[in-house]
């Protein structure tokens, strides 16, 4: 039994270590020292330790979130990152413990892989998508006019554009590719030729999800900097078209695998 | 100097909170149980949402913490203990107030349950 609390508590003390420095420094010894508590409270009172394990660790990562979104006005790329695979997990969590609770009698594995496409999916909208969101909808009255003038390549409209631009038409090529026989579209076998190399599949697989990706994600930089700077979704509207395109075609596969599997999550015997 | 009225309105985890720590100061795990005393067991509050809210309490002046102590009641751990301040008491009076004058309309209205058949 002590040997499951400290397991828990060493968990919980690596949760709050994903709380941003400042927050953390002030409030995750007070934080560890509630749990311990609140743990203390519920063995001494016989109550479920699953649900109250359960329901800490979300809310705490909800926490966490929130203080990220909170704090500083641009959100820096691993920020980003960390938010929309914490998200995004968050999303699919429901799914996952309903696939494990209506499924527990079929004795079957798992499917990670399906929960990762899902959680994929999820993720790259998010990422794509949540600085935009926070910066038209939440701080709308925190700008800052200096940013205009710090411009990279990735936040100028104009190489931005360009970059996308090249990284979506890389994918319509190895789409038109794909479509002439050339790669296969059923990517099955380990390895496949193109242009006389071996190329291991998982890579194809992956960069058909890649490039849309980071095209979303350059594209959605300028676009982050006007909203800082307090202008408009509008100013790069050929960016906007961009994101928008790229996050309905994830989105939309989203939905669909949802409405697909939907059959499995409420534990229909044979579902696939 | 802002005035009763024009306290904007809390939401709903610092009321609580500032509702708990108006008789007395209190740490984290102590807050939670007078949240959930003082709600009769409907609001319960997690860890998450009771420290973020503590952060912005005590950026804005409506708590304050006090030394670490020891509560005589748990073990011999240290603990901060989070205290209202003038600023806290004022705005849960607003805050109170605001409750008041909506329970009154509601009164005139008629829209309590027992008051429907009339």
């Amino acid at each position: 039994m002590n040997q499951k609390k400290s397991v828990v508590r060493i968990f919980y003390s690596k949760l709050l270590s994903l709380y941003p420095r400042t927050f953390r420094e002030r409030f995750s010894e007070s934080m560890q020292q509630t749990f311990n508590d609140l743990y203390k409270e519920k063995q001494n009172t016989n109550q479920p330790l699953f649900n109250f394990i359960l329901w800490t660790f979300i809310e705490t990562s909800i926490g966490i979130l929130r203080e990220h979104l909170l704090q500083g006005d641009i959100m820096p790329t691993t920020k980003r990152f960390i938010s929309s695979a914490l998200i995004s997990f968050l999303l699919i969590l429901p799914f996952a413990v309903m696939e494990i609770v209506n499924r527990r009698n079929y004795n079957e594995d798992f499917p990670f892989a399906l929960f990762s496409f899902l959680w994929f999916n999820l993720f790259t909208v998010i990422l794509i998508l949540l600085p935009i969101m926070l910066n038209k909808w939440i701080k709308q009255d925190n700008t800052n006019s200096n940013l205009e003038q710090k411009q990279t390549l990735l936040t100028n409209p104009k190489s931005s554009l360009i970059i996308s631009a090249v990284l979506i038409l890389f994918i319509a090529i190895l789409s038109l590719l794909s479509s002439i026989g050339l790669i296969p579209s059923e990517i099955n076998s380990e390895s496949i030729l193109v242009f006389g190399i071996q190329v291991p599949s998982i890579f194809i697989a992956f960069a058909f999800y890649l490039f849309p990706i980071i095209s979303g994600y350059i594209a959605s930089m300028p676009i982050i900097r006007t909203l800082q700077s307090g202008g408009s979704l509008f100013t790069h509207p050929i960016h906007l078209i961009i994101i928008v395109i790229i996050s309905f075609l994830f989105t939309a596969g989203t939905i669909s695998f949802i409405i697909d599997q939907w059959p499995c999550f409420i534990g229909v015997p044979v579902c696939d | 100097m802002a005035t009763k009225n024009q306290i904007q309105p809390l939401t709903p985890a610092v009321f609580h909170i500032l509702l708990a720590l108006s008789k007395e100061e209190k740490h984290g795990y102590g807050i939670m149980k007078q949240v959930e005393k003082d709600s009769q067991g409907k609001v319960s509050m997690g860890a998450g949402t009771l420290y973020g809210s503590l952060k912005r309490m005590l950026d804005s002046g409506l708590v304050k913490e006090s030394d670490k102590k020891v509560d005589p009641t748990m073990d011999d751990e240290r603990r901060i203990y989070y205290q209202i301040t003038g600023a806290g008491r004022k705005a849960l009076e607003a805050e109170l107030e605001r409750y008041k004058r909506i329970v009154t309309v509601a009164q005139e209205r008629k829209l309590f349950p027992n008051t429907y058949a009339v």
